[in-house]
């Protein structure tokens, strides 16, 4: 057998795999819609008796430090903090967290909050970098902000931990927005159900959204095409993705997620050495809390809701899946020995496989596919109507599951959308696949294969100041 | 010919696949253009029963006034929503009410005549699923509808665990004693109601309280006899003084806490010695409850046992203890003996207090 034989029955037989591995794929996504679906129905004739189970005004939600890590936020984080200092919750005090910002990050927040740093015992329960000062002001009595060595997002939340006064503690991202509702949704979770150690948010993408003092206000089309793909996007992968998973849920946003405080210390706190720590937190919980054989619930909420900017150049946007693919290949990575285990249960026997198989691996498959498909063509090792065949089912079940996650909103936020936008928007569901879709796993490609080179760092991303019109106007 | 039925076979696959895509887009404009016209029906409706309320409540005459109610009345005909949004808008009124002339008050017992809610809600309440009966058990509750109890008893057997809640809700905002006592007595070892909600719960009682806390002291195991006395600690129920002494001599954490908390919200210099004697508790959080309980007390016998507690092993409890004494001692005599003393630790406490308050007050001490 000569090497172009071996060449050729390679390039066959992947053709196959290829074929079934997406098609596959393309059918688990539509049963997580189908899941995803009836879960939002579920929810919705839940909504009718909803209001009489949130504490807007009670005393007994349990309080919540919001953690803000900030690294050279100079543009944002301002304001963010402003509007979280607006937030509709009984008790909540907020801990912004500069994690050695070479930007004007630290100064901004001294001055505009008019801070004054304060002496006091940190209880230390998990190690950090050293912390340079800790900062107050009375006028804010909530609001208190650290300075300290850069040691990563991790560590920051760490810190923030470490300072944090109450039993739930936020984690989010000095650019992003949540709704004044939002952590009372999530805090709800908390009292109506004890075994709650995890609550998410849903996070959508705010390019051309209106948002006024944390309020969502007017959805309007973001001019760029990659700032639309990514809003179809974000409703197909985040909403239906993590509606579907319920309890084995692996990933709750770095930019929106309220957790146990007990719980992470006891699991031994943020992994500092590693970039995807919004997933690798929720696996060490699950992996925590199974061995010590503790009843725990993970949740995500759609309704509570936090805006954040999407990145909108290609750059931005290849920096920002690299990111994610590295953080997931490093959870993974470092979780192992629960995949497959039934010690485990649904997150080592069925969440844990799916994220090797189609979320890492995906990546890989897809892209090697996307040159051997059309080198076996030339090779005349493919029968060019199957692969035709193929490629329109391909292609129109990717558009169906796009559609599928616009309906899924559609079913969330009623209103939010007018029709003519939600149709307008449907259109980039189809359009997604011929260049976005690909350029995507492109970039996932690029986080498996420079892996170590850009494992722990922040990343940055260009940002403009958030609803930088709408702010100034309300200042 | 087998490879030709495989071909056809595919493409009619595709043209099903293209068809359900065909389907899925239909779904999607219905969809959209029904929660748009819901949205914009909605927010009229909410508008127009706004209005039209407004225009009630301001109308100058009682033949104009009940003009209005009439055209009120026409506009929600039988629609059970439009009916709803009234009932929703005439809470909101009555909370405000305290604040209205009398005249607007009785325009707003004349409303509430004509809406007769609870045939309404006890009707939801037969008939609608549990969603429905969740919600009007809540409402029944906000009308104080005595008289439905008994159908709402029932509810609190049911599986559901969202139903079960809004009918305990709602019978103790009915004043209830036997069916919240019974829930109670439910949760002394199922936990699928947290802590606080059960102090939720036993806050909405609008029953004899003092009573309802001998009822659950007595019937009840720790842990429900810990969350009564803390969910009526803001009352400061001095017919329960003796039971809270009771409660300290627990060995149960929670409920010496919640006892020592309780008793330190009535500030009475008669429990001085038990909260000096509470100082010295095992339990961290016992001595910081008592340090509050000596600092309300402020007496100068108090202020000792305070700056016995600046020395205290825990940093919360000499902290709250230098900050009660700052905040107390205005001739800053403890004050100077905490500082002048041998304990370092106790005299950073006082310092920090002192840091704080002087930054608070924008450089002046008091």
């Amino acid at each position: 057998m000569t090497i172009l034989n071996i060449v050729r029955l390679f390039i066959h037989f992947f053709n196959y795999f290829c074929m079934a591995y997406t098609l596959l794929l393309s059918v688990i996504y539509l049963i997580q819609l189908l899941i995803a679906l009836k879960r939002v129905r579920r929810q919705d004739k839940q909504k009718i008796s909803e209001d009489y189970m949130r504490y807007a005004d009670s005393q007994n939600l349990l309080p919540i430090s919001l953690i803000i890590p900030a690294h050279n936020e100079q543009e944002n984080i301002v304001n963010n903090v402003k509007n979280l200092l607006k937030l509709d919750y009984p008790e909540f005090e907020v801990i912004v967290v500069n994690d050695g910002s070479t930007d004007s990050t630290h100064r901004n927040m001294i001055e505009s909050f008019g801070l004054y740093p304060i002496e006091g015992a940190v209880k230390v329960k998990i190690p950090t970098q050293e912390i340079l000062g800790v900062y107050y002001n009375a006028d804010y009595p909530n609001l208190y902000y650290i300075d300290k060595e850069s040691g990563g997002k991790s560590d920051a939340l760490n810190a923030g931990i470490n300072l944090s006064r109450y039993p739930l503690f936020a984690c989010l991202d000095a650019d992003s927005r949540i709704e004044r509702d939002a952590l009372l949704i999530l805090g709800n979770e908390f009292l109506k159900d004890t075994t709650t150690v995890v609550a998410g948010g849903f996070v959508r993408i705010a390019n051309g959204s209106l948002i006024e003092d944390g309020q969502w206000k007017r959805f309007e089309l973001p001019k760029r095409m990659v700032e639309r793909f990514q809003i179809v996007e974000y409703f197909r992968s985040f909403l239906a993705g993590r509606l579907a998973w319920g309890k084995a849920l692996l990933i709750v946003s770095g930019a929106f997620g309220v957790f146990n405080k007990q719980v992470v210390i006891d699991a031994g706190g943020y992994k500092t050495n590693t970039i995807g720590e919004d997933m690798e937190i929720v696996v060490r919980i699950h992996r925590f809390m199974r061995t010590h054989k503790r009843k725990y619930t993970v949740k995500f909420c759609p309704e509570a809701i936090c805006w954040t900017q999407g990145p909108m150049s290609l750059r931005d946007l290849q920096v920002q899946r690299r990111r994610w693919q590295i953080g997931l290949f490093d959870t993974l990575r470092a979780h192992i020995l629960m995949t497959f285990n039934p010690v485990f249960g649904s997150v080592g026997l069925l969440s844990l496989p799916y994220s090797w198989l189609f979320e890492f691996l995906g990546a890989v498959v897809e892209t090697l596919g996307y040159f051997i498909i059309p080198l076996s063509l030339l090779l005349g090792e493919l029968n060019l109507y199957f692969f035709v065949l193929y490629f329109c089912m391909a292609t129109i079940l990717g558009i169906m599951l796009s559609v599928g996650g616009i309906i899924l909103e559609q079913n969330t936020r009623k209103g939010c959308m007018s029709s003519r936008q939600a149709m307008k928007l449907s259109l980039y569901a189809i359009l997604e696949n011929f260049g976005y879709r690909q350029l995507i796993t492109l970039f996932r490609f690029g986080g498996v294969v420079r892996y170590r080179k850009y494992k722990g760092s922040w990343g940055r991303i260009q940002r403009r100041e958030f609803n930088a019109r709408v702010e100034r106007k309300s200042s | 010919m087998a490879e030709f039925s495989y071909e056809i076979l595919a493409a009619i696959l595709v043209l099903v696949f293209i068809l359900a895509l065909c389907f899925e887009y239909l779904w999607l404009y219905i969809l959209s253009r029904k929660n748009e016209e819901t949205d914009l029906q909605m927010g009229e409706i909410n508008a127009r029963i706004h209005s039209m309320l407004e225009s009630f409540l301001y109308s100058p005459t009682p033949a104009s006034r009940e003009a209005e109610l009439d055209a009120l009345f026409e506009y929600i005909g039988e629609d059970a929503f439009k009916k709803n949004e009234t009932v929703v808008q005439f809470i909101q009124l009555m909370r405000i009410s305290a604040d209205l002339p009398e005249e607007k008050q009785a325009s707003l017992g004349q409303l509430y005549d004509r809406l007769d809610p609870i045939p309404f809600y006890a009707e939801r309440l037969e008939k609608g699923n549990r969603y429905e009966k969740s919600y009007a058990v809540r409402r029944l509750a906000d009308f104080m509808a005595r008289e439905k109890i008994g159908d709402i008893r029932p509810l609190l057997e049911d599986k559901h665990a969202d139903l079960v809640y809004n009918a305990a809700m709602a019978l103790s905002e009915l004043g209830d004693e036997e069916s919240v006592v019974t829930f109670a007595k439910k949760c002394e070892s199922n936990h699928l109601y947290s802590h606080r909600v059960l102090l939720e719960l036993l806050q909405a009682y609008s029953g004899d309280r003092v009573q309802m806390v001998r009822r659950l002291y007595e019937s009840c195991n720790d842990y429900i006899r810990a969350t009564a006395v803390k969910a009526y600690t803001g009352d400061r129920l001095e017919a329960l003084a003796g039971l809270y002494m009771d409660g300290m001599d627990s060995r149960d954490g929670n409920l010496k806490i919640a006892c020592v908390k309780a008793l330190a919200q009535f500030g009475d210099p008669q429990y001085e010695h038990t909260m000096a004697v509470a100082l010295n508790d095992k339990n961290w959080i016992v001595r910081l409850a008592a340090v509050s309980g000596l600092e309300k007390i402020g007496t100068p016998t108090a202020l000792e046992a305070l700056v016995h507690a600046t020395q205290d092993e825990e940093w919360w409890v000499r902290s709250a203890a230098a900050r009660a004494i700052v905040q107390i001692d205005e001739d800053l005599v403890y004050v100077e003996k905490v500082l002048g003393g041998y304990d370092k630790y106790a005299a950073d406490a006082v310092k920090n207090a002192l840091y704080k308050q002087v930054k608070m007050n924008g450089g002046a001490l008091q």
